[in-house]
């Protein structure tokens, strides 16, 4: 008893330790990025040893602001949404497998359970940008839930046939079944699909619609501040880094590769992955509600379903 | 009282305030996230007694499908509830607490008829439910896709025509299409 106790402790203790450095790794990442990409002077600049200081000054800043509520907004809701945002990106680590042994539970509906605590996400959205009683914060709300559904079923239906040609829905059992082949050679259509699928449901441009910044102020967020808005933040850079990993753990082979030990080949795969997503938010435009709704419904959905009606073939007759 | 039991009573107790809080709100949103607390404590209940497949499914189909839909409803229906004033009168209260109470026992007597019915359950599949395997994955599976496909097509079939018939009602009368 004691001993299990002790081990859940310090698992949790891994998971909080392990969102927090994403938080201010990937914040530092994605502006020295930008920073190269777009010939901006500032991340090269200040918070001497490359710019790290200046994320620490910021989140030390976000945690010594003040707390504003407003006046008219719903309290309940307002402060409740914070955390109903930041416990399912904490629950979503569990089943990540970081290594042969390294997970906090290997479930056997590891996959399912992934995709249906981060269905919360959607949920938060919409309470904070209710609850804020701003008309920025609303629209940017109902967006999300336009976005977030459309886009929740190509990502699940392209998980499935990875599920079917893996014969589990364990997320260690999955990462085992690619000891020869990527699911990225195997399922080239999927692994596009649950890509562009897992950007929209980041909010990360090219579908960032949830906030706008030239229409909607900062849209569901707009009336946060301080220590509210940073659980918003790590929230937002904790579901990078996890979904980084769950495209890992799916297509690109989890922590198997040669030489080096799995824990590091898993890192260093998923902080690629997170990068090109980083580098996708400096090179794209955003894309039109209306041309949103249509790669979703017209063309991903589609070749998800295509997909996964090809590999169900494969499964049953070859 | 073991570990199961004290969390049962919890979460159960978890469930009653919410669905009380749920009939009771003054504000729809908050009866609305009310409901939710609900749907996620249910899916608790079935993680406590081992079937963790049901519950991950409580959690993937009542709060990504369910819960965000009817916030989106109770979101479009206007604002005049943020500032204050009850849209619920207080009369209109004791109807739904009579109504739901009317519900609440027609929901027992028929779980009760239901239990009656399938107790002495002789299923096809009933030999191999040992205490694990009952809740394994793929043991589900076979169940769903071999012991009662047919019930599972004709439900799935169901859900369909709700979808075809949900679209063909909302869409416009004017729509040229």
């Amino acid at each position: 008893m004691v001993e299990q106790l002790v081990w859940a402790a310090i698992k949790f203790a891994a998971v909080l330790g392990f969102m927090s450095f994403n938080a201010i790794f990937l914040v530092w990442l994605e502006r020295k990025v930008a920073g190269f990409i777009q010939y901006r002077y500032g991340p090269m600049v200040t918070g001497k040893p490359h710019g790290w200081l200046q994320t620490i000054a910021d989140a030390v800043k976000l945690l010594a602001k003040e707390d504003i509520i407003p006046a008219l907004a719903d309290r309940k809701i307002f402060i409740l949404a914070p955390l109903v945002m930041i416990v399912p990106t904490f629950l979503l680590h569990i089943v990540i497998p970081f290594g042969p042994n390294l997970i906090v539970k290997d479930m056997e509906m590891g996959v399912l359970y992934f995709f249906a605590v981060s269905g919360f996400t959607t949920l938060a959205v919409v309470m904070a940008g209710w609850a804020s009683n701003n008309k920025y914060s609303l629209l940017g709300a109902i967006r999300a839930i336009a976005q977030l559904i459309g886009y929740e079923l190509p990502l699940i239906i392209s998980v499935a046939a990875v599920v079917l040609l893996a014969g589990s829905m364990s997320t260690q059992e999955i990462v085992q079944s690619q000891a020869s082949w990527p699911y990225v050679i195997l399922q080239p259509i999927g692994f596009l699909v649950f890509f562009i699928a897992a950007l929209a449901e980041l909010n990360r441009v090219p579908f960032d619609l949830l906030e706008a910044e030239s229409e909607l102020v900062a849209g569901y967020n707009t009336e946060y501040s301080g220590m509210r808005w940073a659980f918003f933040f790590l929230a937002e850079y904790g579901n990078l880094a996890v979904m980084s990993a769950m495209i890992v753990t799916l297509f690109l082979g989890g922590w198997q590769g040669p030489i080096l030990p799995p824990l590091v080949w898993f890192l260093l795969k998923i902080y690629l992955v997170a990068f090109v997503i980083i580098w996708f938010r400096w090179t794209f435009p955003r894309v039109r509600p209306d041309q949103l709704s249509k790669l979703g419904w017209k063309y991903l959905l589609p070749a998800s379903l295509v997909n996964l009606a090809l590999t169900s073939l494969y499964v049953v007759f070859i | 009282m073991s570990l199961e039991q004290l969390l049962f009573l919890v979460v159960a107790a978890v469930i009653v305030l919410a669905a009380l809080g749920a009939v009771f709100a003054r504000r729809i949103m908050h009866a609305a996230l009310c409901a939710v607390v609900v749907f996620t404590a249910v899916g608790g209940i079935y993680a406590i007694i081992g079937s963790y497949f049901i519950a991950v499914a409580q959690v993937l189909i009542y709060i990504g499908a369910v819960a965000t839909v009817l916030v989106f409803a109770v979101m479009l229906s206007g604002q005049k509830d943020i500032a204050g004033g009850s849209p619920i009168r207080r009369q209109a209260r004791w109807k739904t607490v009579l109504t739901w109470a009317a519900f609440v026992v027609g929901l027992v007597m028929v779980f009760q008829f239901t239990l009656n019915l399938t107790v002495p359950a002789s299923g096809p599949a009933n030999a191999p439910m040992a205490a694990e395997s009952a809740t394994s994955l793929r043991f589900l599976g076979q169940l769903l896709f071999y012991d009662y496909l047919l019930p599972f097509e004709v439900i799935s079939l169901l859900l369909l025509l709700v979808l075809i018939g949900a679209v063909v009602i909302a869409r416009k009368e004017s729509d040229p299409q």
